[in-house]
């Protein structure tokens, strides 16, 4: 997605999982790092829009920070210390809530833990 | 939101999923609630490009970027608006829109009127920052659903719903012996009912005189507000009623207030208390999808005593007012119909100004209003041509004809309007702090008996531009606009050509053609152009510049001459500032960190002429707030105002003789207290779920 060769803007969408209005608050507010210019994560679709300055910041740091808000972003979960911090309203690995917010499965597939992600890199297969 | 859903699941059935879409372009006038901003990031203030009328919504976001106590400071970070000290003593502030003070300004709470009579400044000191959730501010009068007034525009605020996330809010603030508390409960809430609880206090506790002239900067106070509110969320209806009561206890004026002293002082004292009642209701109707009905109900008393030296200001106001609307689409969702009937019916006793200025009436109102959006997105061609009459005892029937009009197309949208309006100016609480002086009052034009109300005219023409359209991704918006206010008739209160009297009164006139009409008729000019845009990351900037030309009848002339030609002569109103720019910059972290600064620069005005300066010095005011977020403590927040510790030195004039002619504490340019430091913290307990 990226612009051209020569551009020094990327603009590219990646999938985070979230549940709610205060997720996309804090999904869109990690992401906006210095050097991102949008960020713009949609609630329905899951799909956040990236637009940055590639000189000054890579994909990879705006994942990282993503991760350490407590959002798994495809093929780069959270740790769960990391998602431990998120606010009770916004457990969105937990079934039941992603049935109230009609959603199907979670990024994380449940019962999934922490080690075995590592196991298989940290990927999931679809 | 329970509300939108269902209308929307109403059209479903109904018409097909199509219409639907679009039903999204009206609703029930009453349960209009303002939407919360769907930006991604929040500027604060935001000028929307749907609607017909000139609106900015003004967001939790940007209240919170400065002290904010109560609705009369919330627009410091605006340069739409500017508020300034009604008089030296009582420590209230009013503002200003479209160069006009505050009373030709519509205050509504969802929609509703609550201000007016007895609150029309005063009122605005009953509404707590704390306690507002957004600001709705619409330019120039608006719809003729909302009544006739309205000339200078509509301040339509919500507080803090009772159906909401938060269970409780809670707020403590502190500035220069000043103390506030908030807190707000949300005790019940289910699927149907919702209600929440709202208290306030405030205290002014200590005696600050920081420029030394023997008077209170800002009053002793206790203020005290408790409301409850309720919210009922049907199948096929809605409903929304509560009540509050308010008290307010001021002491102003002398520093030497309840001590034994040789000479006697001057002094001043305010008490008021208020209660509100109000009910709103809208029933959907089968048959259309936009087909509703909706009431409101309000019901207002205050008792006011005061004092301001020597001079009495006592009143007692109940008014009742009830509204009823009617909606529906004709031809398609793209045609929308209102129709309804008003009613006001007030008694206000006041005595003012050693007169009696009580008046009781009722005013009935008949309207209809048609508007037409092109598509629910805004794009192309939109317009509202509303019309009402209105009846009131002893003058012939109103006539109130307004038309808005709206073409969007990519980047820009265009607006413009005629409307016609009428007020009932209500002499004494509207003009307060004009009492705060030792000048007799002398009405023109009045002979014995009581001082009814003047009753003001206006038509207002306003055109206006805005650009909006992404640059580097980032949202860039541009906004220009121009309104003209032609008064057929407006209340002056000339304090030029001696410092012993005070003409009051409200000359109109008739005109041979057009040309005369425009060159005679009071009236105010408002030009704005601004822009925002977040220039470095996570800042945004904005910048305004506005100029103001504002224009009354010169009574001082023609009470010396009595020339006709002296009784057309107009001149500058005192206190309109001609120029104004404001530049903010405000930042937001990512870990929860703010800083905003913002600075107005207020050209010269215009003071009574009597001899002495009469021209204030321009002054720039600077304030800064530094505030942290965080899930574990909530917001806490420190800022400074009037950072250049810019000061009016002589806002009571003739102080030392208080009760010999020159005293005068009515007329304030400036700020009265220099540099201030206050900090405050702010918390919502979240529901768990």
């Amino acid at each position: 997605m990226a612009l051209g060769a020569q551009s020094k803007f990327t603009e590219t969408t990646i999938e985070v999982d979230g549940l709610c209005g205060m997720c996309e608050e804090r999904i869109e507010n990690a992401a906006y790092l210095p050097g991102v210019k949008k960020a713009d994560w949609d609630r329905e679709t899951h799909q956040l829009f990236l637009a940055f300055r590639n000189d000054k910041i890579s994909e990879e740091e705006i994942i990282a920070s993503i991760n350490e808000a407590g959002h798994d972003v495809k093929d780069h979960l959270a740790t769960d210390e990391q998602y431990a911090n998120i606010h009770g309203c916004c457990r969105y690995r937990d079934p039941e809530m992603r049935k109230q917010h009609g959603l199907d499965d979670p990024l994380c597939k449940p019962g999934e833990t922490h080690e075995e992600h590592h196991a298989h890199g940290g990927k999931h297969k679809h | 939101m329970t509300f939108r859903y269902l209308r929307v699941l109403i059209g479903l059935l109904s018409v097909g999923s199509m219409s639907a879409q679009v039903a999204d372009t009206s609703s029930i006038e009453l349960f209009e609630t303002l939407e919360e901003v769907a930006i991604d990031r929040d500027p604060g203030v935001s000028i929307s490009k749907k609607a017909i009328l000139s609106q900015e919504l003004i967001s939790e976001v940007e209240l919170r970027k400065a002290a904010c106590c109560d609705l009369s400071e919330s627009f410091e970070t605006n340069a739409s608006i500017s508020a300034s000290f009604t008089d030296a003593v009582t420590g209230t502030r009013q503002i200003r829109l479209l160069g006009l003070e505050g009373p030709y300004a519509l205050y509504t709470r969802g929609n509703l009127q609550t201000m007016g009579g007895l609150s029309s400044v005063l009122g605005l000191a009953l509404i707590p920052g704390a306690w507002i959730q957004s600001i709705q501010l619409t330019k120039g009068p608006g719809s003729v659903v909302n009544g006739a007034g309205a000339m200078s525009g509509q301040i339509n605020y919500e507080l803090r719903p009772s159906f909401t996330k938060e269970k409780a809010h809670f707020n403590l603030f502190a500035g220069p012996g000043r103390f506030e508390q908030n807190a707000i409960y949300t005790w019940k809430q289910n699927e149907r009912w919702s209600s929440n609880v709202m208290v306030h206090g405030r205290q002014q506790l200590f005696r600050w005189d920081g420029n030394n002239d023997g008077y209170l900067d800002s009053p002793l106070s206790q203020h005290i507000f408790v409301q409850n509110a309720w919210k009922h969320s049907g199948k096929f209806s809605e409903a929304q009623f509560g009540l509050k009561a308010s008290a307010i206890k001021n002491i102003g004026g002398s520093t030497l207030y309840g001590y034994p002293t040789l000479v006697p002082i001057w002094s001043h004292e305010l008490q008021t208390e208020r209660y509100e009642l109000w009910a709103k209701r809208g029933y959907f109707l089968d048959g259309g999808i936009n087909r509703s009905i909706g009431t409101q109900l309000s019901a207002v008393y205050q008792d006011l005593d005061s004092y301001f030296g020597n001079r009495l200001f006592t009143g007692k106001e109940q008014r009742l007012y009830g509204n009823l609307i009617f909606q529906d689409n004709i031809f398609d969702t793209r045609h929308t119909l209102k129709g309804g009937l008003d009613f006001n019916s007030f008694s206000i006793s006041q005595d003012m100004w050693e007169k009696d200025g009580s008046y009781d009436g009722l005013c009935t109102g008949v309207y209809g209003e048609y508007s037409y959006v092109n598509s629910p997105d805004g794009e192309g061609f939109s317009m509202i041509l509303g019309q009402r009459i209105d009846v009131l005892r002893h003058y012939l029937p109103f006539y109130v004809p307004r038309l808005h009009l709206k073409y969007n197309s990519g980047p820009w949208a265009f607006r413009g309007q005629a409307s016609r309006s009428w007020r009932i100016a209500t002499l004494g609480s509207e003009y307060l702090g004009y009492m705060a002086n030792n000048r007799t009052a002398e009405f023109l034009g009045y002979s014995l008996g009581p001082i009814y109300p003047p009753i003001e005219r206006s038509n207002t023409y306003g055109i206006g531009v805005n650009w909006t359209k992404d640059v580097l991704f980032k949202e860039m918006q541009w906004n220009a606009d121009i309104f003209y206010t032609q008064f057929a008739n407006k209340v002056v209160f000339d304090f030029d050509g001696s410092t012993d009297t005070l003409l009051i009164g409200s000359p109109g006139g008739s005109y041979q053609n057009v040309q005369e009409r425009i060159l005679y008729s009071p009236y105010s000019i408002s030009a704005q152009v601004g822009g925002q845009y977040e220039l470095f990351h996570r800042t945004m900037i904005r910048v305004s510049y506005r100029y103001q030309d504002v224009k009354q009848r010169d009574l001082t002339a023609f009470y010396a001459s009595g020339a006709i030609e002296d009784y057309f002569k107009l001149e500058e109103v005192i206190l309109n500032v001609p120029h104004l720019v404001y530049v903010g910059a405000s930042y937001s972290g990512r870990k929860g960190m703010g800083i905003e600064i913002n600075a107005t620069f207020n050209s010269s005005q215009r003071l009574p002429d009597v001899g002495y300066e009469n021209r204030s010095p321009a002054f720039t005011m600077l304030n800064g707030q530094i505030s942290k977020d965080s899930p574990a403590f909530g917001q806490i927040y420190v800022g400074i105002q009037n950072a250049l510790n810019v000061r009016q030195l002589n806002p009571v004039v003739g102080g030392d003789l208080p009760f010999d002619g020159r005293f005068d504490a009515s007329v304030v340019w400036g700020p009265i207290m220099g540099r201030q430091i206050y900090a405050g913290w702010r918390y919502d307990l979240k529901f768990q779920e």
